[in-house]
């Protein structure tokens, strides 16, 4: 921090040149009434002086300060994404890759043996510089080894350690095939050993993106940043013509009587710097970088700003609800005997039933079999025990045991199962089984030789403080949509608003396109390259870092703890940033008001004695009232740079009662706090005898 | 308070809810007139409008973009100000000039065609001493008639943007100006003529007339009147000449299109413009209707009435103030005037209150509140000398002009700026609120916003630098009537006045000058254009955007909150820019 802090420091002086300061036309405008009045102080000293030296040398000083603070405040905001980027780029160095030819893998792919396979493509590789490498090449990586480039895995899995990137220390596999093969360059393999293709050359790799990410090299402005900067340089040039015009009825006022215009430049240079919104043109940067930064600090990386602040205005979620709402799979809630079959005698056979079965499903029978009835596991070899998979043809599956046929299965798959022996479908099965859909959950069929026993209830579990989350969202004037296929009761469970039946990549995409049509914001998180589509059209596609390389093309952010969950937080921060940006500006214009109070009694009291009461503050003099309300125009944007780096306080809520909140403590505050401060400064300045 | 300001005051709320209470069905009838809907009117007046449209070739089915429109906007505004240009410059040889008045020169014909072409109504000259009936009844009536036209059509194009589902054009802008005239402005304007000829104003060809004074006067060296016998008497005047001529229907119009041009140069403080009680009244309320009656038509165009109330909501919030304002100061005078003895608010001889400039047949109230009614509607007319108003008052008529027509403002041109600010209002409430910016469903993107800053921030600017020019080319700085604090002031508001498009004037300013004649007119024409064209622009970018869905948590533009944030902005944004001229001027003034 004390680094970071020394660094801000340097850096707010290294950006006075003007090519920095053009970057922020309302600051660039103090900067010129900087110089403009450093010139006035170098006149002074040679006796060409319109006010006391002493006077123009202390304006001049504090309008250095000012331009000097609002560097800093971009600086320090900086300051946090660069450290981020200098660790990831000791990530990035150059290593030696194995390169290998298309042959080679073809060879290893028709080896069966691992070791074998690689031995193959060993002898095959040759050694180049990982900045050499071009897109289409494959590389071997082996265990121990620094991934050399952004890659699609071709062949082998293997557990990398990503915490270069994502801070996860926990190592993940990748393997070919499927959604978890794109390989991160700087990445470190722990095990095994890969084969992939290069996707991103040296100096495009997603580890590049990454560091120009968070240094905010490519930092464009916003939309709305550029219209509220259009809305500032507009208040600065009405004020500019304030002041130039200010001067001319000066010079009227006094020549028509007889007096010298007691207007000087340098008064009126304080009081353009007073009036024009330097709050928040100085801190306006720095509220959009320290944005970003902690997005980046929530391990989100975002391709660009617009997507952070779309994000504060989306008002459509998509969500999968796998992983997302509920807890992974479904568990056994409950057993349902039907036809006189005890509730023991249908929980023992669904046990014996499931005893093969890994899926969490099939543990969660044998778990509720033993809590409800203490039926324990029994050991899965012996005699006339015969595990029967699930196959796609039955839709069942079950165990031969003793003589016993056992079978559970989707209600429709086991009544044809039962049909087929010649039995009859159970009546009270049927209305058992709607019953249990009905409520929201899944039933499953038990029968033992040829009869029907009962149901299982399958419910979805829904995690915990997903609720409130969605509460919260709704608060926030956000709509949550289901991606599932089965039921909607889930989504009314949670509290969601919305499903989407048949989640195919189609499917989602379309709803995206239907709530666009209908003027919605979406956002999307999604990790398979069948996601792409859709991620594509999102306005905010936040893609899972571990998932394909299509999907993280496609979104515009990317989440490097693969949460699904994480579309709140950004959604948050997103609103962080046009809150903050919102409130310092009516912090600022409401400033006005006191400055005013300040200064044109100070300025016009010699030509109009009357003008006296204008003087509310009692200050003690035209130069201390003067020297006080640029000193606090300039400590004001010190004050409040913690505030722009953390960004305003959200909560969910409203938006009236939001925004009396805000209007209350950044309207009402901004008209009063430059009075007491104003005043406190005064009394400071004549206490020291400064004026 | 006293018994008289509290009858003021109770007046003036009644005459202010009597006018809401007519513009709310006055807006239904004129939504359906510019819409094109069936209605009585378009029965009777149908086949002119069709007859109308012939004419300049247009079509109501060829709905214009922007451009189209905003060409067809200044088209109409240059051409109508060179005809009358023409027409004052050629008077002396055009019909109708019973007095044989001479053709203006060039700078004041520049100034008046400019004046009356901007809806500003600035009169440099008085029109019975200077101007033919020819000159007044088709030159500047005519240009009374089209101002308020060109302004109501433009906000009802603004008003089609904000409401177009996204692909509407904005309206023919022709048509709308035939709507404008033929249901709007020339129906109310035939029943104001007729009830001002009942009630004893002139409308006719005649020339002027010479009537016997029934007390002669003197004239002192110095042209003041004096009593008949006084010793500096240099001279008798026994017989006086009243001005005739096509009074009422002018009158009328003046009234009602947010005009304020007076037929005479007391306006409606002579008793031929405004000869009882009733048409004092009635002129007074005509002021009002129609940037009221467009407030609660923008809520009926972009089909959310609560818009229209709550706008409507923040204009007589803002007007009760400054009209409490006003009459409070009036009636309490100066310690000046009271110190002098110049006037006398007991109320027992006479009206209490700052009698100073008044005419006694109306009285203090009454002018207090036409002051506030014609600044705050960039109208311009007036019952008494705005000179004449103590300082105080004259502060709320600046700040009313300032603010840049919002406070009802012209016709049309008022609504425009004041959705400005409301678009400059949503922009930075929604960002309190961590929403993107959107109005009536449709983004507030950086051209927006452009925009709609322009539109708010031109006239404070062309204001500013009118007055710069004026205090200090020492050419112009001769016009100002005085020095110090009182020509600061008369110059202030010279400048205020012409950029808001308003047209009254402190009595001590020399107008007919070519240095004001050429500034003034200049920032009429700039504080008509710039707004009208940041407007139409603006409706053609809200046109073409889609509005996004209603949303749960979407900001609501029309609750008492945002309204409080909305005359916030109004006065922050658009005061806060006067306030160092304003201590110049009037405050000095009273707290001398």
């Amino acid at each position: 921090m004390d680094s970071m802090f020394k660094r801000a420091v340097r850096d707010s002086f290294a950006k006075l040149s003007p090519r920095c300061q053009l970057a922020n036309p309302v600051m660039f405008m103090v900067y010129l009434s900087a110089l403009l009045v450093t010139v006035l102080l170098v006149l002074s000293w040679f006796g060409i002086a319109e006010a006391p030296s002493g006077y123009i040398a202390a304006i001049c000083v504090v309008l250095w300060a000012t331009v000097l603070f609002g560097n800093f405040a971009e600086a320090l905001a900086e300051g946090r994404g660069k450290a981020q980027a200098d660790a990831l780029r000791s990530a990035k160095r150059d290593v030696e890759a194995m390169v290998v030819g298309e042959e080679a893998l073809a060879a290893a792919r028709e080896e069966a043996d691992p070791a074998r396979a690689v031995e193959i493509l060993r002898a095959a590789g040759r050694s180049l510089s990982s900045a050499k490498l071009s897109c289409g090449q494959l590389y071997l990586v082996c265990a121990g080894q620094q991934v050399p480039a952004d890659g699609e895995i071709q062949l082998g899995a293997a557990s990398v350690d990503e915490s270069a990137i994502t801070g996860e220390s926990a190592p993940v596999v990748r393997e070919s095939g499927g959604d978890r093969s794109a390989l991160t360059g700087g990445t470190l393999v722990l095990s095994d050993w890969l084969v992939a293709r290069v996707s991103a050359e040296a100096g495009h790799s997603f580890l590049d993106q990454m560091i120009s990410m968070v240094e905010s090299a490519a930092r464009k402005k916003t939309p709305n940043e550029r219209a509220l900067e259009l809305l500032l340089i507009a208040l600065t040039l009405v004020f500019l013509a304030v002041v130039w015009t200010l001067y001319g009825f000066g010079a009227f006022s006094a020549t028509s009587q007889g007096k010298a215009n007691p207007l000087g430049i340098t008064s009126l240079v304080a009081l353009f710097v007073c009036l024009a919104p330097t709050t928040i043109g100085a801190l306006l940067s720095a509220i959009g970088i320290a944005g970003m930064s902690r997005l980046n600090q929530a391990n989100v990386l975002a391709k660009s700003g617009r997507a952070v602040e779309a994000a504060g205005d989306v008002d459509v979620l998509l969500l999968d609800k796998t992983g997302t709402i509920t807890l992974g799979n479904r568990q056994a809630a409950a057993f349902i005997p039907v036809d006189g079959v005890s509730e023991r005698e249908l929980a023992d056979a669904a046990q014996l039933a499931s005893l093969a079965d890994e899926t969490p499903e099939g543990r969660s029978v044998v778990v509720l079999a033993k809590e409800r009835f203490g039926i324990r596991e029994r050991a899965l070899s012996g005699n006339g025990f015969t595990v029967v998979p699930f196959t796609a043809a039955t839709r069942m599956s079950g165990v031969d045991f003793d003589g016993h046929v056992i079978r559970k299965g989707a209600v429709d798959a086991v009544r044809a199962y039962v049909e087929g022996c010649g039995g009859s479908f159970s009546p009270q099965c049927v209305q058992m089984a709607n019953q249990v859909a009905s409520e929201g959950g899944t039933p499953l069929a038990v029968a033992r030789d040829g009869k029907v026993l009962g149901v299982i209830q399958l419910k979805d579990v829904i995690k915990s403080g997903i609720r409130e989350n969605f509460a919260d969202l709704r608060a926030m004037g956000i709509k949550t949509v289901m991606v599932t296929g089965d039921n909607p009761l889930t989504a009314a469970e949670a509290g969601l608003d919305d499903f989407i039946a048949e989640a195919t990549p189609e499917a989602k995409l379309e709803a995206i396109r239907r709530y666009q049509a209908e003027g919605h914001l979406v956002a999307m998180t999604g990790d398979g390259t069948n996601d792409a589509p859709a991620l594509a059209q999102a306005d905010v596609a936040v893609a899972m870092n571990s998932g394909t390389q299509a999907a993280k093309e496609a979104g515009n952010m990317v989440d490097l703890d693969s949460s699904p969950t994480k579309l709140i937080e950004i959604v948050r921060i997103g609103k962080q940033m046009l809150m903050t940006r919102g409130s310092l500006t009516t912090f600022s214009i409401a400033n006005d008001l006191a400055k005013y109070f300040a200064v044109i009694p100070a300025l016009l009291v010699p030509l109009y004695p009357g003008l006296e009461v204008l003087n509310v503050m009692h200050l003690a003099s035209p130069a201390s009232a003067m020297l006080a309300a640029v000193v606090y125009n300039a400590l004001i944007i010190v004050a409040l740079i913690p505030l722009a780096l953390r960004g305003v306080k959200y909560r969910e809520g409203g938006p009236n009662r939001l925004l009396a909140r805000n209007l209350a403590l950044y309207g009402l505050g901004g008209v009063a706090v430059p009075f007491v401060a104003i005043k406190g400064l005064d009394l400071l300045l004549a206490a020291a005898g400064v004026a | 308070m006293s018994d008289e300001l509290g009858a003021a005051l109770f007046e003036a709320a009644a005459l202010i809810a009597l006018l809401v209470a007519v513009a709310l069905p006055l807006s239904s009838y004129v939504v359906a007139a510019m819409e094109g809907a069936p209605s009585m009117a378009r029965k009777v007046m149908g086949p002119l409008e069709r007859g109308c449209a012939r004419i300049v070739g247009a079509r109501p089915d060829d709905s214009m973009g922007w451009k189209r429109y905003l060409v067809g906007a200044v088209a109409l505004t240059v051409v109508g100000m060179a005809v009358l240009f023409a027409i004052l410059i050629a008077q002396g040889v055009l019909p109708a000039n019973p007095e044989s008045f001479p053709g203006l020169p060039a700078d004041t014909a520049f100034n008046m065609a400019a004046s009356f072409a901007t809806n500003t109504d600035w009169q440099a000259v008085a029109g019975e001493a200077r101007l033919s009936y020819f000159s007044q009844a088709v030159g500047l009536a005519v240009q009374n008639f089209l101002s308020p036209a060109i302004g109501i059509a433009v906000a009802f194009a603004l008003m089609r943007g904000l409401r177009s589902a996204g692909a509407g054009g904005l309206g023919n802008f022709w048509i709308d100006v035939i709507r404008a005239v033929l249901y709007v402005l020339l129906p109310l304007a035939l029943v104001g003529a007729l009830i001002g000829v009942a009630q004893g104003t002139p409308q006719t060809l005649q020339p002027y007339e010479t009537v016997q004074l029934l007390e002669p006067v003197g004239v002192d060296a110095e042209g003041n009147v004096v009593e008949a016998d006084s010793p500096e008497a240099v001279q008798q005047v026994t017989q006086a000449v009243v001005p005739l001529g096509p009074q009422a229907s002018q009158v009328a119009i003046k009234q009602l299109g947010t005009n304020g041009g007076g037929f005479n140069g007391a306006n409606s403080a002579s008793a031929l413009e405004n000869p009882t009680p009733l048409t004092n009244l009635l002129q007074c309320g005509a002021i009002m209707l129609l940037p009221l009656t467009l407030i609660f038509c923008f809520g009926r165009m972009v089909g959310d009435r609560r818009q229209g109330r709550m706008l409507m909501a923040v204009v007589i919030a803002m007007l009760a103030v400054a009209v409490a304002v006003c009459m409070a100061a009036e009636y309490a005078a100066t310690p000046q005037l009271l110190d002098d003895g110049a006037v006398y608010v007991g109320g027992v001889e006479q009206s209490a209150g700052n009698m100073e400039g008044k005419e006694c047949r109306i009285g203090t109230g009454e002018t207090a509140l036409w002051s506030v009614f014609t600044t705050a509607a960039a109208h311009g007319s007036s019952n008494g000398s705005m000179a004449g108003l103590t300082p105080l008052s004259q502060v709320v008529a600046l700040v009313l002009m300032g603010l840049g027509e919002v406070v009802g403002g012209g016709a049309g041109t008022g609504l425009s700026s004041l959705v400005g600010f409301v678009i400059l209002t949503v922009f930075i409430a929604s960002l309190m609120v961590g929403r993107a910016p959107e109005y009536l469903g449709k983004k507030i993107g950086p051209a927006e916003m452009r925009l709609a800053v322009i539109m708010v921030m031109a006239p404070a600017l062309v204001m500013l630098a009118a007055a710069a020019v004026l205090a200090l080319v020492p050419a112009a700085s001769a016009s100002a009537g005085g020095d110090g604090a009182q020509g600061f002031t008369n110059m202030l508001y010279a400048a205020v006045s012409a950029g808001a498009n308003n047209g009254s004037a402190l009595g001590g300013f020399e107008a007919d000058a070519p240095w004001p004649n050429l500034v003034l007119g200049l920032e009429m024409l700039l504080g008509r254009l710039v707004p009208i064209g940041c407007a139409v622009a603006l409706a053609g970018r809200m046109a073409v955007l889609k509005p996004s869905a209603a949303q749960v948590g979407a900001l609501s533009a029309s609750g008492p909150l945002f309204a409080v944030l909305l005359v916030a902005v109004v006065l922050l944004v658009g005061a806060l820019s006067l306030v160092p001229a304003l201590a110049l001027g009037p405050i000095a003034l009273a707290t001398a």
